[in-house]
């Protein structure tokens, strides 16, 4: 459950769409480029394939982030759970019977090192990770440009066979997030109407009372 | 009030627990027709579904989670999925029954990897949504009037179907006459889904899932 925390807290660096300029050739550009954004919101649209379904699981939902380390991670259908992070506080809520409930399956303190982990990421310092090893991929044979993280750890290795971050064409930025396990399917997480370094009033960040 | 009536259930589904609840047989053209009204509590296979899950746990701990399950000649396949899309869990029970042996854990991830959680997975989505094998023993009304359709195979658990006017309404699953499960089908059915299962599994250690039909083919 924890790792599944790390995808979801990972997938908060972005939105926007397309590839190419110079910020993501390498690491420091994506640490000069990352600095210059400081608020996003976006919707996002989740599609998991697996091999038993011929349709995928579709979920949608929303995210906010404000820098420094303030997040919400919400997905509103089908499954209705909310990840809110303000400052040091940390709450991960699940709809139920139309209320919002803890979710007791989240370890408090093991989300609080992932989200750390987290905010390197968020600040573009993906070579910093001790949880991946970082590799960055120009474009190429129609692939856009990306950085791939593969677990140094084999027991996430096992989970999580590596995860590709596809950066878009706003510097700082990426357009979507594909998680791979070996051998069962992606998660493919597109990002959509995403807004840059517009003001985030706090209660975005606080569980909804 | 309100607390007495919140532990009202409990109180209901313990009583349930102490003895197999006796039946007043149906005869004749009721009883086929019962019958296949009570299969209809079961999806005819082969058949895919997408269920999101909300675990009420004891000590008041919850989760949430998706739920991809099939079954057909191969047997009952099973994945729980985080909100994320990480698979967590993964099995297969092969046609032929419940056993050890014919239970494939191709994926357990921590917590998932506990025990006779596997087992008991397996267990909760075989009678929410397979159809016990061959006809019921017994077709009848409970004391309080509800009718029923029961299977009891040899060394299995029995399963009581419940019917409304309006089609199966609950199954219940007993083993050694103490009951294991109850699983309440809401909603209307279509091609033997139903918008919502509410499964309780009572006693120590029991638990609640909350489960509403996404998708199924």
């Amino acid at each position: 459950m924890r790792w599944a925390l790390v995808i979801a807290c990972l997938c908060a660096t972005g939105g926007a769409t397309a590839s190419p300029p110079a910020w993501h050739q390498d690491w420091a550009g994506l640490r000069k480029a990352a600095a210059t954004v400081t608020t996003i919101e976006t919707s996002f649209v989740q599609t998991r394939t697996l091999k038993i379904l011929t349709r995928p699981l579709v979920s949608r939902g929303i995210m906010a982030y404000r820098r420094p380390n303030d997040l919400r991670w919400e997905y509103q259908s089908p499954l209705a759970t909310l990840l809110v992070v303000h400052g040091t506080n940390v709450r991960r809520l699940i709809k139920h019977g139309g209320a919002w409930v803890t979710d007791s399956s989240a370890k408090l303190e093991a989300m609080k090192v992932v989200l750390g982990e987290i905010n390197l990421w968020l600040d573009g310092n993906f070579a910093a990770s001790r949880t991946f090893r970082p590799e960055l991929r120009p474009a190429e044979k129609g692939q856009p440009a990306h950085v791939d993280l593969v677990p140094v750890d084999p027991s996430l290795a096992k989970i999580i066979s590596r995860i590709a971050i596809i950066f878009a064409e706003r510097p700082g930025t990426v357009s979507a997030i594909d998680i791979f396990e070996e051998g069962e399917g992606v998660t493919h997480i597109a990002f959509e109407n995403a807004r840059f370094n517009v003001a985030i009033p706090d209660d975005r960040f606080e569980p909804p009372r | 009030m309100m607390r007495a009536l919140a532990v009202l259930p409990v109180f209901v589904l313990c009583a349930a627990c102490a003895h197999l609840p006796t039946l007043s047989p149906l005869a004749g053209e009721d009883a086929a027709g019962a019958a296949t009204r009570c299969r209809q509590a079961f999806p005819p296979q082969p058949w895919r579904a997408t269920h999101t899950i909300i675990a009420t746990l004891p000590f008041g701990n919850n989760g949430a989670l998706l739920g991809v399950t099939a079954a057909g000649p191969e047997g009952l396949h099973a994945i729980l999925l985080s909100p994320e899309g990480i698979r967590l869990f993964e099995g297969v029970q092969a046609s032929g029954g419940p056993g050890r042996a014919s239970l494939d854990v191709r994926r357990a991830v921590p917590p998932f990897e506990r025990g006779a959680f596997a087992a008991s997975l397996m267990a909760d989505v075989g009678n929410a949504f397979l159809s016990p094998p061959g006809a019921p023993v017994a077709i009848g009304k409970y004391a309080s009037g509800e009718t029923i359709c029961r299977w009891s195979p040899p060394g299995g658990e029995t399963t009581d179907v419940e019917l409304d006017a309006s089609g199966p309404r609950r199954i219940r699953t007993f083993r050694n006459l103490h009951m294991t499960r109850q699983i309440e089908l809401l909603g209307d059915a279509q091609a033997g889904f139903f918008p919502g299962v509410r499964l309780v599994v009572p006693g120590v250690g029991g638990y609640v899932l909350d489960m509403q039909l996404v998708d199924h083919e």
